[in-house]
């Protein structure tokens, strides 16, 4: 192996000869530098491969004498892995200045990056601990002089706040270092490993006390971190990155270093400033509008969640961990660093339309996912294993501390990423429907075309050469996480095959990516995208059957055909059908998962893949936030649950249905509702469907939302526990009845209450999600039949009609229904295809719908449900008013004048409503074609009580015949219909203003159009009940950690004096509570 | 097909009878109701003057297609109604199509016609129209309310949702029928045919007295003939469907004749009695009360 003292000559020598170098040009100097820096970052990676191919450590003694005479250095794996990626990022952001032509970056600021990445290398190579005292001093002096190199009134203050605590740090250590000599003889960290015991008395723990409190303070603790921050701040984005991505990395390895030698209550110190810091550092971020600051109290909550992995495990089980997060961290931490720098800006969301720049966007995504530790990256799987491990050993509050802050990190980290992303239209705070100003001067306000191309992207070009160090970090972070996943999802033995295949979302992903890159058109992606899907379905359908086959046809056939209506859009959408992709298949992995980890793995993919594909959204940024943070939320409590009950420690799912907790069960059940937007936890599901495209909203709404439903069904067996042993019969089943039937009223009442028709259309959904909901919790045969029957049909009524709307929309550019009207004249396709879905939907015979009204009320008076089939009666009635309002105000009435050139819907949009409307009449004729398989499915749990005869279904209490319904109905409506053309056959066609007005004319269309607040009478009755009480409880929520929050970016007031004394005062507590300890 | 054929002949016979009896029942009500009022009133044959003159207008006019069904959907919607419902318990001419399901079906199929009808209506771009049908759509999803619960409380208490079985578990006496045995679910569901049958107080969805409103606005010539049809035998199947579920249904067609008629004088005596109800006051009033009333008859049936 190559000696590692060659590294320090190199950064040394080159230092001392620059400034002679770059006499002979800039060009020359910073070649030099370059190459200087790029043996560092070759160096360990030659020596992890001879450690890798059975060579010892290295053990390097300088001076010629051996230890503990002489300072040695050495390179074992843990030091070549992290001095690899440490000198990476160093390399790339020693290529983030060349790139950007830094004019800061000459030649005494290449002469600092030098000594300070040697002395990071040397903090981590050596084994002597006064030698760390020296190394620590080289890095952290370079680095106040870097932090200054902007040479901006801020940054001259905030390298000089740095000065004041490392000079702290420095006193303390060098005091601790003096203290351990005395006890040990030695200064070798070997040798006083050796000498353990000897540092066991009170001077001994005082002593390694003034170690451990000097690398803490150095690695920035709450609450005396102010400074930190600050640097982080003030420094050029590319200094900040190396001070979070090399320093604190490098300074951490000290402490891991050190770990042998601390005594159980210096652990216990680590522990509780680990979990201090990161739910604290999670907080303050959480008000911060700068962008820098906010990475900097993010990186500052990253070290506190090592310095807590360090302080539980230490160790071998401990180090791979610490490894992976650190190594996420610092990729994810530097490239969100560098993006910042390319920003140039200072407060969230100034620098907009980077939309345009299609790769930068994907590489800002992949950062911003790996950091908040979303699949595939290395973090994910750090936290699923720490997360198991804590719930093994029975650490509950730390367990929740880390769910927490990791939850808010995810919040202010994505809130960063779409305030940038967002059009300078939208607000980003729209939760609800906005109704336009009134212009009856003839002018439309203007609404954007839904479906324009975002911007045509000529990728590699627009993100510029300057984005290549932030590209290569998600390039790093993106390998390095699909190994890891490999690791964790592939298990040795049963069927590798299936393993496999909870890769196919991510390959989706990259494949349709690099067709974004050659610039395939949408189109023929799209056309890919079938046929894949289609190969897909294939594949996996022989391992469906039961329940599992119907919620198949659901996910990938439904998807399938809606894929089509995809195909209205031109030219280019990058990242669009990549996210599609990853969606649905994420959707159809979810039927085939083996075990714990490729559950949630899977869970979390389609978590973030369709929170992207919200985000595409016109204006759907505040939508999108909710949605992520929501779905985030329910997926930390569904992990919990699973750690709960043992699930995800022994990696087999069926673990979480035997004996699970009665919490365990509580927190599942829970984080399925909020991902099924179930009454209560609704208030993500109106914004992401509505303000996502309106392609995209109707797969979400028709597809997406099933996800849930069948993971309650795949869970059912949980939901019988009884919540209260002396009341036998409150069991979680009933509760859950009661949240779906009134979230089937208050979706419906809200629907009504709604001029924007999407917004109509999404609560609508959450509304027959309600009764999926209460059908599922009866835990009857003909309950479950029922809840199988609404999803399928749902599919069909709510894809027809988001797609006709979305036609509509398309054509019209409005989304208020009572800008529209008469549009019957102009799109006769799309009012048949909505006038079959409200059919449908509400339950009116002949069609689908009837049938689960008869299901649903038969099975909860068989059941005893009287008051939930009463008010699940009322949600029926009050749907019936939307949907006529629905139909009427957009298709019949006054046509408008810009709406007279108006033309039928593309032909992409009308292919899968015609499928839908052909389902939907198939089944209404025959129920037994789609009624049998489900009964079959859900024979397996219940003792039948449902029988046939003929095409009459019979349950206990009475009977229905969909066939005779049908030949009935016809009947009837044939007599009418011929006498009518016989008495009636030439009637005389008038135009539209030739109705009979009493004694008024119509002036013009808008003020003859009955549209505007139609159910006003039902407001007034009734409405006061509807208020948004959700939404003003997650509202008080959230105001309540903003509180808090505030209230702690309280203590840094930016004084260079009250920060030193914040650090003192951190120092007395630590002492106080050591001694408690001792 | 000689049992189809028996079948297709019965029905028409049900619906001759059906069809003469609501147009008879509508013009003896007119003329009750001028009374009370102190006029003389029309005779009592005047809906058939009134159908046929409008069937053989000369002239007709209409606004598209959906205007054109509209009234084809609205009488299909009430001849449906009536054909799901066996209105003469035990008789091979009157129980109709009843084998095609049970009362949830009839509940369900009573939207049908209402729909195709607002629909028909809309599509005439008259604005009063659409304001009838959000007024009579916002108070049928409130005394909706009363009438799901009543229905039930009747399907618990007999263990079924067979209107043929509903009304033999009343035979033997009029103390078996649900008025008697269950007289709080009878409450609530004759409180809700109030509001069902578009009589005072909850008349504003039509409006009869004032400028015309709701679905018929626009409508003339054979549509509205179409239209006053369909209200005898709506109403009709309506009052039978009631008589059914509370009063014992009816062994002949004497017993349905008589029934229904007390029925609907009901109707007609709180009617004139009672002044009229804003819509917003009529859905508090359906949403108060009768859903009271309505959720004590459920919860006595659940202990």
């Amino acid at each position: 192996m190559v000696n590692p003292l060659y590294l320090i000559a190199l950064a040394l020598g080159t230092a001392f000869l620059l400034p002679l170098i770059e006499k002979m040009g800039k060009g020359v100097a910073k070649t030099l530098v370059f190459l200087s820096v790029t043996i560092f970052a070759a160096f360990p990676v030659s020596w992890l491969v001879s450690l890798m191919s059975g060579a010892a450590p290295l053990l390097v003694h300088t001076a010629g004498f051996s230890a503990p005479f002489s300072i040695n250095l050495m390179v074992g794996t843990g030091e070549a892995l992290f001095l690899m990626a440490m000198n990476t990022a160093a390399w790339l952001g020693c290529l983030y200045f060349i790139l950007k032509k830094e004019p800061l970056w000459d030649g005494k600021a290449q002469v600092l990056f030098l000594t300070f990445l040697m002395g990071a290398n040397g903090l981590v190579l050596t084994r002597d601990l006064f030698n760390i005292f020296v190394f620590m001093e080289i890095s952290s002096l370079s680095m106040y002089a870097l932090i200054a190199m902007i040479r901006t009134k801020q940054s001259y203050e905030a390298g000089f706040k740095y000065m004041i605590a490392g000079g702290i740090a420095s006193a303390l250590f060098l005091i601790g270092v003096m203290f351990v000599y005395r006890q040990t003889g030695s200064l070798n960290i070997d040798s006083i490993m050796a000498a353990k015991e000897s540092l066991n008395g009170v001077e001994g723990q005082i002593a390694l006390f003034l170690v451990i409190a000097a690398i803490l303070v150095e690695l920035k603790p709450f609450p005396a971190n102010g400074w930190g921050a600050d640097a982080y701040e003030a420094s050029e984005p590319g200094i900040s990155a190396m001070a979070s991505a090399v320093s604190a990395t490098s300074l951490f390895f000290v402490l891991n270093k050190l770990i042998p030698l601390f005594s159980a209550p210096l652990m216990n110190l680590l522990v509780i400033t680990g979990a201090m810091t990161f739910i604290f550092a999670q907080l303050a971020a959480l008000k911060q509008s700068k962008v820098r600051r906010l990475l900097g109290y993010s990186s500052i909550g990253q070290v506190g969640l090592l310095i807590l992995i360090a302080g539980l495990f230490p160790g071998k089980a401990g180090f791979s961990l610490i490894l992976l997060l650190a190594v996420n961290h610092l990729f994810s931490k530097a490239g969100l660093f560098w993006i910042a720098g390319l920003l140039n800006n200072h407060e969230r969301g100034d620098a907009v339309l980077i939309k345009k720049k299609g790769c930068l966007v994907a590489v800002f995504a992949i950062l911003i996912a790996a950091l908040a530790g979303l699949p595939p990256f290395p973090a994910f799987w750090a936290k699923w294993n720490l997360v198991t491990v804590l719930g093994q050993s029975d650490s509950y509050a730390l367990l929740a501390i880390i769910l927490a802050g990791s939850l808010l990190e995810a919040f202010y980290l994505f809130r960063w990423f779409l305030g940038e992303l967002r059009n300078p239209e939208d607000s980003g705070d729209v939760h609800s429907e906005v109704i336009p100003e009134d212009s009856f001067d003839g002018e439309k306000a203007a609404v954007k075309d839904m479906f324009s191309p975002l911007a045509s992207v000529n990728a590699f070009l627009e993100l510029g050469h300057k984005g290549i160090p932030a590209l290569l970090s998600a390039v790093i972070l993106t390998v390095i996480g699909i190994f890891v996943s490999r690791d964790y999802l592939v298990t040795a033995g049963s069927n590798p095959l299936g393993q496999y295949m909870m890769f196919l979302p991510l390959a989706g992903i990259i494949l349709f990516g690099l067709f974004d890159l050659i610039r395939l058109p949408v189109k023929i992606q799209i056309l890919a995208a079938i046929a894949i899907l289609g190969a897909y379905g294939y594949m996996i359908y022989p391992s469906l059957d039961g329940l599992r086959l119907i919620f198949g046809v659901i996910f990938i056939a439904g998807s399938l055909i809606q894929l089509f209506a995809f195909m209205m859009r031109k030219n280019h959408h990058p990242g669009l059908v990549a996210l599609l992709m990853g969606m649905i298949l994420s959707l159809g992995n979810l039927l085939v998962f083996t075990n714990t980890v490729s559950f949630f793995f899977t869970w979390e993919m389609m978590t973030l893949t369709s929170f992207f594909l919200i985000a595409r959204g016109n204006k759907s940024s505040g939508a999108a936030l909710r949605y992520v943070v929501f779905s985030l939320g329910g997926a930390f409590l569904i992990l919990a649950g699973l750690v709960l009950s043992g699930a995800a420690a022994s990696n087999s799912f069926a673990d979480l249905m035997s004996g699970a907790p009665l919490a365990a069960v509580l927190l599942t059940a829970l984080g399925f509702l909020v991902k099924l937007g179930a009454l209560g936890l609704h208030i993500w599901l109106p914004g992401a469907y509505a303000e996502a495209d309106d392609d995209v909203s109707s797969l979400l709404s028709s597809v997406l939302s099933k996800a849930a439903l069948f993971m309650l069904f795949i869970t059912a067996g949980l939901y019988t526990t009884d919540l209260v042993p002396q009341l036998s019969g409150l069991d979680t089943a009933v509760l859950l009845g009661w949240i779906g039937a009134f979230g089937a009223l208050a979706g419906a009442f809200m629907a009504l209450f709604q001029e924007d028709i999407k917004y109509t259309l999404a609560y609508s959904s959450m509304g027959q999600i309600g009764y999926m909901l209460l059908s599922f919790a009866l835990m009857t045969q003909l309950g479950w039949m029922n809840s199988l029957y609404l999803a399928v049909t749902h599919l069909l009524f709510k894809g027809m009609l988001f797609l006709a709307v979305a036609g509509v929309i398309h054509r019209t550019k409005t989304r208020m229904m009572y800008q529209m009207g008469g549009l019957i004249q102009k799109m006769p396709i799309s009012f048949f295809t909505v006038l079959m879905a409200i059919i449908a939907l509400s339950g009116v015979p002949p069609l689908t719908g009837f049938g689960a009204k008869w299901m649903l009320y038969t099975a909860l008076i068989e059941k005893g449900w009287y008051l939930q089939a009463g008010v699940a009666m009322f949600a029926s009635g009050v749907a019936f008013l939307y949907l006529f309002r629905l139909i009427h105000v957009i298709f019949l009435g006054q046509l408008k004048d810009e709406h007279r050139e108006v033309k039928e819907a593309p032909f992409w949009v009308l292919i899968p409503q015609i499928v839908f409307i052909i389902a939907v009449l198939l089944f209404s004729m025959f129920p037994h074609l789609i009624l049998k398989p489900i009964q079959d499915a859900v024979a397996v749990y219940f003792p039948t009580g449902v029988s046939w005869d003929g095409y009459t279904v019979l349950s206990s209490l009475g009977y229905w015949n969909g066939n005779a319904v049908m030949y009935v109905t016809m009947g009837v409506f044939m007599v009418p219909l011929i006498w009518l053309l016989i008495v009636q056959s030439n009637p005389q066609k008038v135009k539209q203003f030739n109705i009979v007005f009493a004694s008024e004319r119509p002036l013009k269309p808008e003020t003859t159009h009955f549209g505007y607040n139609f159910f006003a009478h039902y407001h007034r009755a009734v409405g006061f009940m509807f208020k948004p009480f959700a939404n003003s409880f997650w509202k008080g929520i959230s105001s309540v950690i903003e509180v808090i929050a505030s209230s702690i970016r309280r203590i840094y007031t930016g004084n260079g004096q009250t920060y030193a004394v914040q650090i003192l005062l951190y120092l007395s507590i630590l002492i106080l509570l050591l001694r408690g300890g001792m | 097909m000689e049992l189809i054929l028996t079948k297709g002949w019965y029905t028409l016979i049900s619906l001759f009878v059906i069809t003469n009896y609501g147009l008879i029942l509508t013009g003896t009500m007119a003329r009750i109701r001028a009374r009370v009022q102190g006029r003389i009133g029309q005779p009592v044959w005047q809906p058939y003057i009134d159908i046929l003159k409008n069937n053989f207008k000369r002239t007709g006019i209409w606004h598209g297609v959906m205007f054109y069904l509209g009234p084809v959907f609205r009488l299909a919607g009430g001849l449906g109604t009536y054909l799901f419902i066996p209105a003469v318990f035990g008789s091979a001419i009157f129980s109709n199509f009843s084998f095609s399901g049970d009362l949830l079906l009839v509940m369900y199929f009573i939207f049908f016609g209402q729909l195709g009808m607002a629909l028909g209506a809309g599509q005439s771009g008259h604005p009063y129209s659409p304001i009838g049908v959000a007024r009579g759509l916002a108070q049928m999803a409130a005394f909706e309310v009363p009438f799901g619960l009543s229905v039930i409380a009747i399907a618990s208490q007999y263990g079924t949702l067979s209107i043929t079985e509903i009304v033999a578990a009343q035979q033997g006496g009029f103390l078996n029928w649900v008025a008697f045995t269950n007289p709080l679910a009878m409450i609530a569901g004759m409180i809700s045919f109030l509001g069902m049958t578009m009589n005072n107080p909850f008349s504003v969805v039509l409006a009869p007295q004032e400028i015309p409103i709701g679905p018929p606005t626009e409508m003339q010539s054979s549509f509205l003939g179409m239209l006053q049809t369909n209200r005898a035998i709506f109403n009709g199947a309506k009052l039978v469907l009631f008589m059914n579920l509370f009063f014992g249904g009816a062994t002949n067609i004497w017993v349905m004749v008589i029934k229904t008629f007390l029925i609907y004088f009901y109707t007609v005596f709180i009617g004139v009695s009672f002044p009229r109800f804003r819509v917003d006051k009529s859905i508090r009033f359906f949403l108060g009360w009768p859903t009271l009333i309505g959720i004590a008859a459920v919860v006595l049936q659940m202990i």
